[in-house]
């Protein structure tokens, strides 16, 4: 197998040690099936050491999205370093309109998603902690009663692993691993704060897509504040007034302490020309205080017309 | 001397607000009466993301000193606990966030380990710097 380096994982890993072995069994929050497999991944052989740009077109194909390596290499592609940097991997998601989730670093999350047939993206180490050999693959499946995990990886379509070889190699990474996900679908070990934490990335790069995935988190946490106003705001800057109005109002509806929620809706509702409306809420934006009690009070004077 | 120059700023901020007056109207008149003016004093999802996570750092570094045996250690070194946690409210946003982040590594537990001494020190440290 040709060989792989992630730069970054080196620096951040000079001075770890390895985490102890994963617990691979059967989770206690709700079986997983014995077996799964994303059979119909795409596979695409890895030139040179370009792994980091193969891996990620498996996930975004695997996602609906068809990019080949080619293209990606232009964007997570270190020539110098022979390598590609985590963080450029999960921008280069991002910009394909993926929502690029990093995974908690445990066994557990790893198969939750193969078992909802998400192909996960996974950062190995395939020597030693004090000289390392950084490579990306992408687990597609597993096989608990035969204790493996099925890849692709490098050169090989379906390269099957021992569970305990591949653990040893991904404790090393500290266990690094994203999945690409269309905004549509949530992952299936998603965590609240880390999921909308991810969304919020994306709205940089793609708002449309931010856009679906807001409302994709708020189905599973209908309260969630900063998706709420995220929502407001995509829809806000794509000019869907009625929209954004109504995502500032729920949000401010269930959070009352929430300023940037009133300070939002304040806005839009000065720009539909309810200015009594407007400066009610702006004025309940300033009596919440808070870091950005400058900002609200701008918003006060511009709705009050000074 | 000072004063000269503050009012030279306040002039300066004068003269952009007007400015910044006159492009509006200029642009609410070229739109048409009924437009609205689209001035963003909106905030945006990031900045709404780091209050959020600023506001659970600062809660989760405190939560953890108001831990009796930390308390305990951390007046033990002289550092008093009404003050400590004033202090805790003055320290920027990313000594916090290495604070939180390192309480989240720590393994949960009921004695106090090496981990937990090295960050009480640091608070410690931190703390008295800030005073």
């Amino acid at each position: 197998m040709k060989r792989c380096l992630g730069a970054l994982a080196a620096l951040a890993l000079a001075a770890c040690t390895s985490l102890p072995p994963g617990q691979w069994g059967a989770p206690a929050t709700g079986p997983l099936p014995e077996r799964a497999e994303r059979a119909d991944a795409p596979f695409y052989p890895q030139e040179d050491y370009q792994c980091g740009p193969a891996a990620l077109a498996t996930a975004l194909g695997s996602a609906g999205l068809r990019r080949s390596p080619e293209e990606l290499r232009d964007e997570v592609y270190l020539p110098a370093r022979q390598g590609s940097l985590q963080p450029e991997m999960l921008a280069s998601a991002r910009r394909s309109g993926t929502v690029a989730y990093r995974l908690a670093p445990e066994p557990q999350a790893l198969l939750k998603e193969l078992a909802a047939g998400h192909p996960v993206v996974v950062l190995q180490n395939l020597r030693f902690d004090w000289a390392p050999v950084w490579h990306y693959a992408v687990a597609v499946g597993y096989d608990l009663p035969a204790q493996q995990v099925v890849l692709r990886s490098g050169r090989e379509q379906r390269l099957v692993m021992s569970l305990d070889a591949f653990d040893r190699s991904w404790a090393k990474s500290d266990r690094w691993a994203f999945v690409a996900l269309p905004p549509d679908r949530l992952p299936a070990s998603a965590d609240e704060a880390d999921y909308v934490a991810a969304v919020v990335a994306l709205e940089r790069v793609a708002p449309a897509a931010a856009e679906t995935a807001y409302r994709t988190a708020l189905t599973a946490w209908p309260r969630n504040l900063l998706a709420r106003i995220g929502l407001g705001n995509t829809a806000y800057r794509r000019g869907d007034r009625d929209a954004a109005e109504a995502a500032f109002r729920q949000a401010a509806a269930d959070h009352p302490e929430a300023g940037d929620a009133w300070n939002n809706l304040a806005q839009v509702l000065h720009e539909r020309g309810q200015d009594a409306a407007a400066r009610d809420a702006a004025e309940r934006a300033i009596a919440t205080g808070g870091p950005r009690l400058p900002t609200y009070r701008r918003t006060l004077d511009l709705v009050s017309g000074r | 001397m000072s004063n000269g120059h503050l009012s030279h700023k306040k002039e300066k901020i004068m003269k952009k607000s007007a400015l910044r007056l006159v492009s509006t109207s200029l642009l609410a008149l070229a739109v048409g009466f009924q437009a609205p003016i689209v001035r963003a004093e909106m905030v945006t999802t990031p900045d709404a993301a780091t209050h959020n996570t600023e506001d659970a750092d600062r809660a989760k570094v405190l939560q953890f000193m108001e831990q009796a045996n930390v308390k305990e250690r951390l007046q033990a070194m002289g550092v008093d606990g009404l003050a400590a946690t004033e202090r805790v409210a003055a320290l920027d946003q990313q000594e916090i966030h290495a604070l939180a982040q390192r309480i989240d590594s720590m393994p949960a537990g009921g004695a106090i380990s090496t981990m937990e001494w090295i960050l009480i020190v640091m608070i410690a440290i931190l703390v008295v710097v800030a005073l």
